[in-house]
């Protein structure tokens, strides 16, 4: 009885001091870790740092039982001669004690670190986007300052709308131009789109209907309410991110709940969408409806092609908001509660997290930027009821021909996307867009698809 | 009276597009939105014909069920590697493409401006002129359709059909060439659609792209929906009740710009409203969901 006490205490105290031992190799890990700038390649680091700091408190607090308990037992035990082991294990039970604290203190840091390399990247993103936005600005004010100045140089002239005509060079700029403009287009449905898709891995056809709702809620709430442009702009996205909740609760929440198959609920969103297109035309008929405060001004001359303010913009927030949207879901709570139920929805309601609630938040989500992109749209081309299609199939074959999972990816896809069709439209004609963009849709399925940056694929081949 | 028979007649075009799309989704369990794009060719092939080389009735619909088909076999291809709801994308893709095709290769198609005086048909020296002509040769078309359907439903080449929609993988395992059976149920039902075009086209006289849009294509496949998936007799009652409904509001006496809007949106609503409540439709034994997805 005694022996095999001694040899327990022996062995918990070999125990403390193996782990000890790999704290302290975990401490400098940290350690050199926090004194090197922190980078992106870092972040796996950090993980498997967190992983095994983890694990180690685990067994640390297992040792920390075990000794109480043979010190309690010692302690009690009146009968014998407890001096020196009592001491022992006194000593055994501090030292894991506050080998335990520091194991805290250490993961703090850690996530400390983690957090800071977030922090960072999110300034990285949101002032690198900032400065294409100032970039193409500049260049914008530069090119005016500079064709005013050429005008006003050569000659006064009477024609304030200078003629142009494309060939040559800037055609090649137009080309780049537009594609760059219908590719932030392209990325921001894309990525609205796939915030519902990565959770529900259903296409709801419905996507496209709410795109439009929000430009026409634009419209209606200036012309019924009188609202100035800003508000209603604001009323236009509110009002589509809700009724993006209400089509989920009227129609997918109560389809899902009968276990229905994505393909049932797939021609479910065909239907409401009929149903949705048809309510906007009843309401505000099937003719062109402009939203537009101004008249339509000529656009900015850069090197002989021309861009509209409202195209800068749309690319400026088609860059900014996937991008800051990633970011924000990337440190928030609710936006790692998603990415849990998109990467699977049961183990994510075993440990808690509700899989509905956050596809209403993904509906609120996706379904707000799909107005965001309805109403830049309908600012830059004008709207009728059943705008919403094409850019909804252009939304679907970036995420199919970008990957699902990524972000970058999807970036990738909108511009192979949108450069395959303006580069088409110079080669072939503008009126081939959309067959060209499912042709690229068609070779990517068929070679890769999983898209350019997509990780995993489970479902579209076999 | 003309326009009863009218009615009948469009009735039994979208029974036959309906059973010819029931092979494809019902019975092998490949939902296709592409279907308006194969009525559009088997239509503009005969139209074309019809005006440019003044090709008897027959001929025309023999072209056209033949190209027809031959696209119904490009289309099934990809889905021997995509499958589920990215074959519904493809098809979607396909329903596009040729929707663009048609109004965009102005030289061939005439575009948007469509395709007029289609000449009235010639079947053996008798010259059909009439609605009465016309419901007969609908009529004896469906029930040709309807007869094959049944031939190749209850043929063995109709179980290896419906053993693939339930289980893919047990159909392969059973030894049964997939690929094959696939891309011959798109080409039958491709075949089939052409020839609901045919009638289309030398029944208006008169086509246009504007008959061959996605909504027509959602159309159909609304049809074997509520009509019930998977059964012989679900299409033509799809057909019936979808047919019939709208033209039933003409009598409501809405104004006929509000009309189409309310039409559209009653099978919108149907469509829905199946889904939900009953996603096998009227007749169908099936319900687009396998068995492990079931729960």
């Amino acid at each position: 009885m005694d022996t095999d006490d001694k040899g327990n205490i022996g062995s918990l105290a070999t125990r403390y001091t193996d782990l000890r031992d790999e704290a302290r190799r975990l401490r400098d890990a940290i350690d050199r870790l926090d004194s090197k700038r922190l980078g992106k390649w870092h972040m796996r680091e950090i993980l498997s740092l967190d992983g095994k700091l983890v694990k180690i408190a685990r067994s640390v607090l297992d040792l920390q039982i075990e000794t109480q308990i043979a010190y309690e037992k010692r302690k009690g035990d009146k009968t014998k001669n407890i001096g020196k082991d009592c001491e022992v294990l006194e000593v055994l039970v501090g030292n894991v004690g506050r080998l335990l604290e520091s194991l805290l203190s250490l993961q703090r840091t850690n996530t400390h670190s983690y957090l800071l390399f977030s922090f960072y990247f999110s300034i990285a993103v949101a002032f690198s986007s900032l400065l294409v936005s100032v970039l193409s600005l500049s260049v914008s004010i530069l090119s005016v300052v500079v064709s005013v100045r050429s005008a006003g140089a050569g000659r006064v002239t009477t024609d304030l709308i200078p003629v142009h005509a494309p060939g040559g060079d800037s055609m090649f700029l137009q080309v780049l131009l537009n594609g760059l403009v219908s590719a932030s287009t392209y990325l921001l449905i894309a990525y609205s789109f796939s915030i519902i898709y990565s959770i529900r891995r259903v296409f709801y056809f419905t996507h496209g209907m709410i795109l439009t709702a929000g430009a026409y809620s634009v419209l209606f709430a200036m012309s019924a309410f009188g609202l100035p442009v800003w508000s209603a702009i604001f009323a236009g996205v509110t009002a589509a991110a809700l009724l993006g909740v209400v089509t989920n609760a009227l129609v997918y929440s109560p389809l899902r709940s009968k276990g229905a198959s994505s393909a049932v609920q797939m021609l479910a969103s065909l239907g409401m969408y009929i149903i949705l297109q048809n309510c906007i035309s009843l309401a505000f008929d099937d003719y062109t409806r402009v939203i537009r405060p101004s008249r339509v001004r000529e656009g900015i001359d850069i090197w002989g092609a021309r861009v509209t303010i409202i195209q800068i913009l749309t690319t400026v927030l088609g860059v900014l908001l996937p991008c800051s949207c990633w970011v924000v879901l990337k440190l928030t709570r609710v936006g790692l509660a998603m990415r849990a139920v998109a990467s699977s929805p049961e183990l994510s309601s075993v440990s808690g997290i509700s899989c509905e609630r956050m596809t209403i938040w993904a509906f609120f989500l996706g379904s707000g930027l799909a107005g965001v992109a309805g109403i830049l749209i309908a600012w830059d081309v004008d709207m009728v009821p059943t705008m919403g299609m094409t850019p909804l199939l252009m939304g679907i074959v970036t995420l199919i021909v970008g990957g699902i999972q990524s972000l970058w990816g999807m970036a990738l896809g909108a511009l192979i996307l949108s450069f395959s069709q303006c580069f088409g439209a110079v080669f072939v004609g503008s009126q081939w867009q959309t067959a060209i963009a499912f042709l690229v849709l068609l070779i990517f399925l068929l070679l890769k698809p999983e898209g350019i940056l997509g990780k995993e694929f489970e479902r579209a081949t076999g | 009276m003309e326009y009863l028979l009218h009615t009948l007649i469009l009735i039994g075009i979208y029974i036959i597009l309906s059973m010819s799309l029931n092979l494809i989704a019902g019975y092998t369990g490949l939902l296709s939105i592409a279907h308006a794009a194969f009525y559009g060719v088997g239509a503009y092939v005969a139209a074309l014909m019809a005006l440019n080389l003044h090709s008897p009735f027959l001929v025309n619909l023999l072209c056209a069920i033949v190209l027809s088909a031959l696209l119904g076999a490009l289309v099934g291809i990809p889905s021997l590697r995509i499958r589920d709801d990215y074959f519904v994308i493809v098809t979607f893709a396909f329903q596009v493409i040729t929707f663009s095709v048609l109004s965009i290769w102005v030289a061939l198609t005439r575009g948007p401006m469509g395709l007029p005086g289609i000449p009235q048909p010639t079947i053996f020296g008798l010259k059909i002129s009439s609605h009465v002509g016309f419901l007969a040769l609908v009529g004896i078309l469906c029930a040709l359709t309807l007869s094959l359907t049944q031939r190749i439903v209850r043929s063995p080449f109709g179980r290896v059909l419906k053993a693939i929609r339930e289980d893919e993988v047990f159909a392969q395992s059973a030894g049964k060439n997939i690929a094959a059976y696939k891309v011959l149920v798109f080409m039958i039902g491709a075949g089939m659609a052409a020839v609901a075009g045919v009638v289309y086209a030398y029944y208006i006289s008169f086509i246009d792209p504007t008959s061959f849009t996605v909504m027509e294509s959602i159309f159909i496949i609304s049809i074997v929906i509520i009509g019930g998936a998977g059964s012989l007799w679900g299409p033509v009652v799809g057909a019936i009740v979808l047919v019939t409904l709208p033209e039933l509001l003409r009598f409501v006496g809405l104004p006929s710009a509000v009309a189409a809007n309310v039409r559209q949106i009653l099978y919108g609503g149907l469509l829905v409203a199946f889904m939900m409540w009953r996603p096998k439709g009227f007749l169908g034994d099936y319900a687009f969901q396998r068995e492990e997805t079931r729960k």
